[in-house]
C-alpha cells in the first residue's frame, strides 16, 4: 500500500479536491489510495507534487511493522 | 487539457461524461478491444457461413433477413454491450462540486435540446416522406419528438451528475 490517503487527509484535502488538482477522477484517486491501481510515472509526480512530498516517501514500500 | 476530435468521438458513442484520465482511458480501450475482437469474429464467421451456403438459399429475402440479422448482432449487440461496461465502469456519471452544480444542470439542458433537434431533424424526414413535407401533423409531430427528446436526455443527463462535497 502506499501514503497518498495518509498525506492527501494531512494536507486536508478531499479525494475530489486531489483528483480536480492532478486532473483524474475522484475514482481512480480512491483506487490508488486502495492499492487497486498502479498509476503511471507522471501520474505519480503530479500526486506528489501536489502533496508536498517524493516519489520515495509517497509510493515506497510502507513498513507495516514500524 | 484539449481533448482529440477522437476523444470526443469516444466519449460521444460511449456515453462517457466524466474525466476520461489514464485509468479510464484503459478501461475504455479493453471494452473497445473486447467489442473490436467480437465484431471481427463475428463478420468473419457470418460471411464464411454465407459463403458455403448453397446458392438455391441465396435469395433476395435471405440476404434482407441476413442483413438484418448482422445489424441486430453486430450494431445492437455491440452498442448494448458497451454500454453496460459503461454504466458498470460508472463512466456515464459526471462528480461536480456543489458549486459547479447548476453550470452542469446547464450543459445538460443544452445537450437536451440538442438531442431532441437532431433525433426531432431525423423524425420529421422520416414522416416527412410519408405525410408530405408542410403537412401540420408531420411539423406537430416532429415538434412533439423535439420535445420528448429534449426532456427524456435531459432528465436522463442530469441523473448522471453527481454532487461531491
Amino acid at each position: 500500500m502506499n501514503r497518498v490517503r495518509e498525506y492527501r487527509k494531512n494536507r486536508g484535502l478531499s479525494q475530489f479536491a486531489l483528483a480536480e488538482k492532478v486532473g483524474v477522477a475522484r475514482q481512480t484517486v480512491n483506487l490508488i489510495e486502495n492499492g487497486k491501481y498502479n498509476p503511471s510515472l507522471k501520474l505519480c509526480i503530479s500526486l506528489a507534487e501536489e502533496l508536498g512530498t517524493d516519489l520515495n516517501t509517497l509510493f515506497w514500500k510502507v513498513d507495516e511493522t514500524k | 487539457m484539449k481533448e482529440s476530435i477522437l476523444i470526443k468521438i469516444m466519449r460521444y458513442f460511449f456515453s462517457i461524461r466524466g474525466v476520461l484520465d489514464e485509468h479510464n482511458l484503459r478501461e475504455v480501450n479493453k471494452v473497445a478491444t473486447n467489442a473490436f475482437m467480437f465484431l471481427w469474429i463475428y463478420t468473419a464467421v457470418a460471411n464464411g457461413a454465407l459463403l458455403i451456403v448453397s446458392d438455391k438459399f441465396l435469395t433476395h429475402s435471405t440476404l434482407i433477413w441476413f442483413l438484418f440479422v448482422n445489424l441486430i448482432i453486430a450494431l445492437g449487440g455491440v452498442s448494448l454491450y458497451v454500454t453496460r461496461k459503461i454504466s458498470k465502469l460508472k463512466l456515464n456519471y459526471r462528480e461536480v462540486s456543489v458549486e459547479e452544480y447548476p453550470k452542469a444542470v446547464h450543459q445538460a439542458i443544452i445537450h437536451g435540446a440538442w438531442f431532441g433537434i437532431i433525433y426531432g431533424i431525423f423524425c420529421y424526414f422520416m414522416m416527412a416522406r410519408i405525410q408530405g413535407l408542410f403537412s401540420l401533423f408531420t411539423i406537430l409531430f416532429t415538434l412533439f419528438i423535439v420535445v420528448m427528446g429534449w426532456t427524456s436526455d435531459t432528465q436522463k443527463e442530469i441523473g448522471h451528475i453527481v454532487k461531491v462535497e
